[in-house]
């Protein structure tokens, strides 16, 4: 059963009389208990989308399109009817650095607060038994739930948020650079816990990461993002190679990524910067809008903008002009 | 851990109140000006009259040694002889200080819930014509000066239209019940409080709006929409509630203020408060009453923010780690 169906999502973010649309024509399927990444650079939209799935854009920003969360429509709907789905159905893990824990309440009170919530009619020894549950399921010791977000470090805080995201039994988690600005190795751990969790409980799970390794550790697919389109999705083994597997990535977009990162296992090359930036999206591109950066760009590529098309069987596909179909 | 806190910040506050308590000694005999000659109001005076003078209030002995006698006295609730009233300084103080206590005790109170409650409407809302228009009335109430604000109402509410009583405390020459006499008081009240607490008001609103502008920008404040929560709870548990700590700082430089527009509104409208004694205090050198008043505003100062501090530390859980 499809969780989460998002289709030609756009949106549009008005910045004074200008406007400039950061995502365009989205189309991008989460099944319940799978996981995907979206991949891509900073400014591609990719957090965009995220918050666009519970109806968390800023006033400044527009959705159209569709975007269905278990057959409900999320687009257009009021506030009020958001709320009854927001962290019910889908939570959210924001970046680890933020600010996302609230600095005065201790965190066994944030936790429980959605629970009451939504859960009104839940006991208040069985919520915060169930609190007690969750913080011992992310590895933090329930003795410390009366504690401040401050008393705990970057990755701690991460867990307790990852607690909390759970706390209303999500179908579909949404983590938005969850890794981002912690060492290396509380990156690891979350990393690690999240993708157990996800295949524990069977959640969805929408890891929005500019980290191919976070990608590929913890996805089953891959969503490439640039300039606010999908240039690439597949299977993440095929794409970014799981092991020894040989990975297949079609577009010139994502090859660049992958060199972008140094590889432990491989051969022992440098990393390759991508130079140059992801085009201003307030001025309208006819073609390609990697074309600037491009490698291997064609005439066509200039004056056509490519759509998405099978690269190899129906699951991967890639735009290019100059990947699968009829030319070369 | 936190009666440790507690101590030190006593000891601390104790060491101010005597440093003040000296300053204002040292400030009082180093101004200019013959105590014994002003009390006298003369310029001849018997050699033996200014003795017996200077004996009875003491200015006879060394200045270390009159030093001491004043903190004995103060420590003993001893705050001299008005030299105008011709009573006990704590004598004249008592009404005064009830006084205003009553009439900053509601100005505040008012300017705080209204100052608040004004700045989180436009604060929650910032840019919207709400936010816009609670901002700019703010800026034009804050740049009004309290003394002219004071006479301005009295001459509509007063002058105008009979409405309020503009001066004192009681209407002289009635007697009232209990009953009729409290809606007296606060009759009288009205005016005053009001010119206090529209230029306050205006700040608070302003402080406050700027401070939940921020915290609504900040990161928890997405997680507490994305948890579901119904706007009410996010605007006031999460946001209020840490847009509050500038908002504390502010009430207690906001007391050092108060005080000072005190003295203008009490003058103003002749509420018999500390701020009308110590105008009349000047301009009658009576040094006593000066002296006391001084204190008395530079203690209270002092013990706000004093209670400003401990309320931070209860808001903020950072604050109380280091």
């Amino acid at each position: 059963m499809t969780l989460l169906e998002i289709k030609d999502l756009c949106v549009d973010y008005t910045v004074g009389a200008d406007s400039l649309r950061a995502v365009d024509q989205v189309s991008i399927s989460v099944a319940a208990g799978e996981a995907v990444g979206i991949a891509g650079e900073s400014g591609c939209g990719k957090t965009t989308l995220g918050l666009a799935v519970p109806g968390l854009l800023p006033a400044n920003a527009t959705p159209t399109g569709s975007v269905q969360l278990l057959g409900e429509e999320m687009i257009g709907r009021s506030e009020d009817d958001l709320n009854e789905l927001r962290w019910t159905k889908v939570s959210f893990i924001f970046q680890g650095a933020m600010n996302a824990l609230n600095p005065v309440h201790r965190i066994d009170r944030q936790i429980l607060e959605p629970i009451r919530t939504h859960e009104p009619n839940t006991a208040s020894t069985a919520a915060k038994e169930r609190v007690s549950q969750l913080l011992e399921l992310v590895g933090v010791s329930p003795s410390r739930a009366r504690s401040f977000p401050h008393e705990f470090s970057g990755g701690m805080r991460q867990r307790v948020m990852i607690a909390m995201a759970l706390a209303c039994r999500p179908s579909l988690l949404i983590a938005d650079e969850p890794t981002t600005a912690l060492d290396v190795i509380s990156q690891s751990q979350i990393l690690s816990l999240l993708g157990d969790l996800q295949r524990e409980q069977q959640l969805g799970l929408l890891l929005i990461s500019h980290d191919l390794a976070a990608i590929r550790r913890t996805c089953d697919r891959v969503v490439v993002m640039y300039a606010g389109v999908v240039v690439e999705t597949g299977p993440t083994a095929v794409i970014l190679g799981r092991g020894t597997e040989q990975r297949t990535a079609a577009h010139p977009y994502t090859q660049a990524l992958i060199k972008a990162h140094p590889d432990l296992a491989g051969e022992r090359v440098l990393a390759q910067a991508l130079p140059g930036h992801p085009p201003d999206l307030s001025i309208p591109i006819k073609g390609c809008r990697f074309y600037d950066r491009c490698s291997v760009r064609e005439s066509i590529c200039h004056e056509v903008a490519p759509t998405l098309r099978p690269v190899a069987g129906t699951a991967h596909l890639a735009a290019c002009h100059l990947v699968g179909g009829d030319v070369t | 851990m936190s009666v440790r806190y507690l101590a030190r910040k006593v000891f601390s506050l104790a060491v101010t109140l005597y440093a003040v308590a000296t300053f204002n000694f040292l400030l009082f005999h180093v101004l200019p000006g013959n105590p014994v000659r002003l009390m006298a109001r003369a310029g001849h005076l018997d050699p033996a009259a200014v003795a017996q003078l200077k004996q009875l209030f003491g200015l006879d002995r060394s200045l270390p040694i009159q030093y001491l006698i004043y903190l004995r006295d103060l420590i003993q609730g001893n705050l001299g002889f008005s030299y105008v009233y011709r009573q006990p300084v704590t004598t004249v103080l008592g009404p005064a200080i009830r006084n205003t206590i009553l009439l900053l005790g509601t100005a505040t109170l008012l300017t705080i819930v209204v100052g608040v409650g004004l700045g989180v409407i436009a604060g929650a809302r910032a840019n919207s014509r709400t936010d816009t228009s609670v901002v700019v009335s703010s800026l034009v109430l804050w740049s009004l000066p309290t003394f002219w604000t004071g006479m301005i109402l009295i001459f509509i509410c007063g002058v105008w239209f009979h409405l309020l009583p503009i001066s004192g405390i009681n209407t002289l020459g009635y007697s009232f019940t209990s009953l009729g006499h409290l809606v007296d008081l606060g009759k009288h009240l009205i005016l005053p409080t009001l010119t206090l607490a529209l230029v306050n008001v205006a700040e608070f609103a302003l402080i406050t709006r700027s401070s939940l502008v921020d915290v609504m920008s900040e990161d928890y404040m997405v997680t507490a929409r994305a948890k579901g929560l119904r706007r009410r709870v996010i605007v006031w548990r999460h946001g209020v509630r840490n847009a509050l700590l500038p908002i504390v700082t502010a009430t207690a430089l906001y007391m050092g203020l108060v005080l000072g527009g005190a003295i203008q509104v009490e003058a103003v409208f002749s509420w018999p408060g500390m701020g009308l004694l110590s105008y009349k205090a000047v301009l009658s050198r009576d040094y006593p009453v000066l002296e006391a008043s001084f204190l008395i505003f530079a203690v209270a100062v002092i013990i706000m923010n004093f209670a400003s501090d401990l309320l931070y530390r209860a808001l903020d859980p950072r604050v109380r780690q280091s």
